[in-house]
């Protein structure tokens, strides 16, 4: 039906000379590679066939697992702290976990993690990191974004009944009846945003640690969003549909497997802590790799990639770690006095003895694909019009980025790299796991052209080479109950000397929340090593 | 036989007075002067055709094969002449040395054709006959040519389609000719070569269609003389008699009617404002106009154009024809042209300028927006000099109100001093700027430079909004929420929307 409404309306343009004539242009050659993280070498941990003595042994003050965003900002913060005697242990060969990204001769391109929303006050250690990127600065006075990084205009747009429209909401297209409840919507946010409890705390805080725990709001993470939703007698189509993407967007579900909680606070924490609106954003071409790679800035030193954990034990004096070193095949044990683990708690089954059971954690399998592009391709709105985030209405996909768009410059027919966004939200996470494993580059790289054929009818000609990165455990998601759990809360306590500082632990996959947990158990560790530390960073 | 021959003289006589009549018009349209134009295109092409009618005398044998390659020749040169000047004048040099040689060619071998015809028929009729018979039909030919040409062929056809479709008719003569009389010798190629080129202008004829409906009677309201795609925009300049017109995108930029208005408008504050204007930037504003202006001030000593697309300043520096619209201000040694985009050549130069012109295409998009922020009116701060200004277009103040006075609130956001004043251009409607500088910009002193219609009485005037265009609240244009451009098109839809277009 969309296909016919969009030919439609190309030939309505064509008839008034605005497009060439219809031609059929053969298919270029596509190339392209699969950029998933290392399966191989991590799914060995369920058969370990390693050497059982290790080869080495070597003394440090501390070790921190994983340098994904947590894994960084935990040496971020040591490494403020003057602890630098400590190694950092990545099994990719480059840090950065979802917040990695992929260079082209056009420019990089994230293949996760995007953007990152104006922080609130109460993230503070967010406005700290921007801050030292030069990001953030006093102008007379009052602390400023530097725009050239704030999202440029148009943001994002949505392609609905066969337009393209700016906003994700299509107001103009929309029928009283759904306009009528947006608003009342919107206006219950307002309220919920706004909202303090009775100590004064915000109820849905960003990084979240700082919302309300009062039961009454807490009551709201054991229903489902869709609950809430159809509660409140909100049953309109549309809006139905934005409240889903959003679930999509950030979680990785669905409204029937997030909890309202989760679902208000995307909508209600954002404030835009007096430095912009709730809804301004940070972005760059390469995505959150620019802070990924600013947090990982003095720390080169201690960054050892290629290392697979393999052991983690508390010990009398510290922690033991080992973990093997894949350039040498050597088992390497470290004796550390701390241990930051911040890996996925999926890993502590494999890595750690006697740990509790974390059946609540459910990883939301992610897809991306990087189009590299020879110009921009047409477009109902021109070519070139795209918005930074463009979304396709009728797809199970979130759509796509566009990696130049914080261009100042007028550069027409520029080569640039979008990122595609494919989330699984309706299926079991494990299964939908199971068939990405077997999914083929080919199938996926023509499924996407697919996609987008419907709306950038040259786009099989504009599109030289798409990689595609299977993120399995791409996002923790925020299912009922899950966030305000017990088993969530005991999961983040301290084992001895072995902290634990992934994302993973505030139940939802934000820079905000991973950055949190990972300066949180480095400080941890400051504390309990007796290295004096000013002030928090949190 | 005589039925046939006296049908191809009268064909070949209003063909060739077609040609003629193509060749004037398309003079005229490109160069302006129709008087001048059509004069000398006739004058030329009698010459010439004097000379052919010479000439035949020295064809002895073989009449009708010359008289068929003749046919065909004229049918290929005259045929493909409006769309060949076309192409010459808008990406070629020496226009004038094409299209006097061309009409040349043309009236040389038109000229051949009728002696040789008289030759031919002579065998068949009597002299007595044959002179009146061939001079009446070639006479009525031509006031057959002549009345269709202006009533119906122009304006049906357009230049382009016109003589394609006359050449057709010269090579279908030919190649009656050729099957009719023609029985031996060299039968085969010449009903080949005929059939040929009947083909070529056949296909230009079709092809054309697209570009004439297209760029002419699509688009805009007078003949397109140039007409190019260029990497950022799609550029025609229209002429008619005593105007001409740059469109980009289809936006009228200027019309030569009253284009004074506005760059003076444009310039002629700036400099009252600013009692040393030495150096002086331009961004966008390749049409030279303004540099034009700017020229005419003797305080000003140098000039730096920065122009996004190398086709503008291709045609209004490089072109024969073009430059002189802006008195060739663009060849003025005083002047530098850069071609980059605004934005970045700001973000990479540190040169400072006394007076800075900022004359970009409305904020109609958010490509274009971006030129249009509080980012980049402070990054153009950056590059005064310290009692430097800068003057902006701003769009209609009646018609998209709210985006000029959101173009004022966003100057003052960035922190300058704000004058804003507006004129009344006839192409455009009311037409706003503004004047911006860290200090008070104030209008002082004299006008200076010589000027056509700001006078010190209406120069007062213009910093006095009426009630309609008064100042309204509109919010700054900022990089990462570009109002400017939502404003801009919900105003002039309203407006347009106002009389129903």
């Amino acid at each position: 039906m969309k296909r016919r409404t969009f030919l439609t309306g190309s030939l309505v343009l064509a008839g008034l000379g605005l497009a060439g004539c219809p031609s059929v242009e053969p298919a270029l050659s596509l190339r392209g590679q699969r950029k998933d993280p290392n399966f191989q070498q991590g799914h060995r941990l369920r058969k370990p066939d390693f050497p059982a003595a290790p080869s080495r042994r070597e003394r440090v003050t501390g070790v921190i697992l994983g340098g994904g965003v947590a894994g960084l900002s935990a040496g971020w913060r040591w490494t403020r702290a003057g602890l630098t005697d400590y190694r950092l242990l990545e099994l990719e060969s480059q840090v950065g976990g979802n917040s990695r990204a992929l260079s082209y001769p056009s420019g990089s391109a994230p293949i996760g993690a995007h953007y990152l929303p104006v922080p609130n006050t109460e993230a503070r250690a967010v406005r700290r990191l921007l801050t030292e990127m030069g990001l953030l600065t006093i102008d007379n006075g009052r602390p400023t974004l530097d725009p050239r990084h704030l999202c440029h205009s148009r943001q994002e747009r949505l392609f609905y009944e066969g337009q393209w429209r700016d906003g994700l909401i299509p107001h103009q297209a929309l029928s009283q009846r759904s306009q009528e409840q947006i608003a009342r919507f919107q206006e219950h946010i307002g309220k919920l945003s706004r909202l303090r409890d009775s100590a004064g705390r915000k109820v849905f805080a960003l990084p979240l640690h700082f919302s309300s725990t009062e039961e009454q709001y807490l009551a709201l993470d054991r229903m489902s969003f869709a609950d809430y939703v159809s509660r409140l007698g909100w049953d309109d189509p549309f809006l139905l549909w934005y409240l889903n993407y959003a679930c999509r967007d950030d979680f990785g579900g669905n409204l029937e497997n997030c909890s309202a909680w989760a679902g208000l606070h995307y909508f209600a924490s954002r404030d835009g802590g007096g430095l912009g609106d709730a809804d301004d954003i940070l972005v760059w071409p390469e995505g959150n790799n620019r802070l990924a790679e600013f947090l990982k800035g003095e720390q080169e030193g201690q960054i050892h990639t290629g290392s697979l954990v393999l052991e983690v034990a508390p010990s009398e004096s510290g922690v033991t770690v080992d973990y093997l070193e894949l350039a040498s095949g050597e088992r390497v044990r470290l004796e550390a006095k701390a241990c930051l683990f911040c890996l996925p708690s999926f890993l502590r089954p494999y890595l750690l003895k006697g740990q509790p059971v974390l059946d609540r954690f459910l990883y939301a399998p992610w897809l991306t694909a990087n189009l590299e592009l020879t110009g921009p391709p047409k477009d109902l709105e021109g070519p070139g019009f795209t918005a930074w985030d463009n979304v396709l209405y009728d797809s199970s996909s979130l759509g796509y980025v566009v990696s130049t768009h914080q261009r100042l410059d007028t550069a027409p027919n520029q080569p640039t790299v979008w990122t595609w966004y494919q989330p699984f939200p309706d299926e079991a996470p494990e299964v939908a796991r199971k068939s990405l494993l077997e999914a083929r580059w080919e199938d996926w790289s023509q499924r996407v052209l697919d996609e987008l054929e419907v709306v950038h009818a040259d786009i099989r000609k504009r599109c030289q080479t798409m990689d595609i990165t299977i993120l399995g455990h791409g996002m923790i998601r925020p299912s009922v109950d899950f966030i305000w759990s017990r088993q969530l809360e005991e999961a983040r306590r301290p084992q001895g000397r072995l902290f634990f500082g992934h994302g993973d632990l505030s139940g939802m996959s934000l820079f905000e929340e991973s950055q949190f947990r990972g300066v949180l158990a480095a400080e941890q560790a400051l504390s309990d090593l007796g290295v004096d530390f000013n002030e928090s960073f949190l | 036989m005589v039925g046939i021959l006296l049908v191809s003289v009268f064909l070949v006589a209003t063909c060739g007075l077609v040609y003629e009549l193509v060749a004037g018009a398309l003079a005229s349209y490109l160069l302006g002067d129709s008087v001048l134009q059509f004069s000398t295109i006739i004058g030329t092409y009698l010459f010439a055709m004097g000379i052919g009618s010479y000439v035949a005398k020295y064809v002895e044998r073989g009449l009708l094969t010359a008289f068929i390659q003749v046919q065909i020749l004229v049918g290929l040169l005259g045929g493909c002449s409006a769309a060949f000047l076309f192409l010459v004048f808008s990406y070629g040099s020496g226009f004038r040395f094409v299209l006097y040689g061309l009409v040349f060619s043309i009236g040389f071998l038109v000229g051949l054709e009728i002696p040789l015809l008289l030759r031919i028929l002579k065998e068949h009729i009597s002299f007595r006959d044959l002179v009146s018979q061939v001079l009446a039909l070639d006479y009525v030919g031509a006031l057959a040519a002549s009345v269709l040409f202006p009533l119906f062929l122009v304006p049906h056809l357009g230049l382009i389609r016109t003589s394609f479709l006359f050449g057709m008719v010269n090579v279908a003569v030919a190649f009656i000719f050729v099957t009719r009389f023609q029985k031996e010798g060299r039968w085969g190629a010449l009903s080949a070569e005929s059939a040929l080129v009947f083909l070529l202008l056949l296909a230009g004829f079709v092809f054309t269609d697209k570009i004439t409906r297209f760029a002419e009677q699509g688009l805009y309201p007078a003949p397109v003389i140039v007409s190019r795609q260029t990497p950022y925009q799609k550029l025609a300049i229209t002429r008619e008699p005593g105007e001409t017109r740059l469109y980009l995108n289809g936006n009228l930029q200027f019309s030569t009617f009253d284009e004074y208005r506005y760059h003076e408008a444009l310039v002629v504050p700036a400099l009252m404002a600013q009692p040393s204007p030495q150096k002086v930037l331009v961004l966008g504003g390749g049409d030279g106009l303004a540099v034009d202006l700017l020229l005419k001030d003797p305080r000003v000593e140098e000039i730096l154009l920065v122009e996004l697309d190398p086709v503008m300043i291709e045609i209004f520096r490089d072109h024969p024809e073009m430059h002189k619209l802006n008195n060739s201000a663009l060849r003025s040694p005083k002047v530098r042209v850069v071609t980059a985009d605004a934005f970045t050549w700001l973000e990479t130069s540190d040169e400072l300028f006394d007076l800075a012109l900022v004359d970009f295409p409305d904020p109609s998009n958010y490509s274009v927006g971006k030129l249009y922020t509080s980012h980049f009116y402070r990054r153009l701060t950056e590059h005064l000099s310290p009692n430097g200004l800068f003057v902006v277009q701003c769009s209609s103040p009646l018609a998209a109100r709210r985006s000029y006075w959101s173009i004022i609130s966003t100057l003052e956001f960035s922190g300058l001093k704000v004058l804003p004043y507006h004129v009344y251009v006839p192409s455009f409607g009311e037409w706003g700027f503004a004047l911006a500088s860290r200090n008070e910009p104030q209008l002082q002193g004299e006008i200076p430079i010589p000027t056509r219609f700001l006078d010190q009485s209406e120069v007062e005037r213009l910093s006095r909004f009426p009630g309609d265009m008064s100042r309204v609240a509109a919010e700054a244009n900022r990089l990462f929420d570009q109002i400017l451009v939502r404003y801009f098109q919900e105003d002039w839809s309203r407006y347009r929307g106002r009389d129903g277009n």
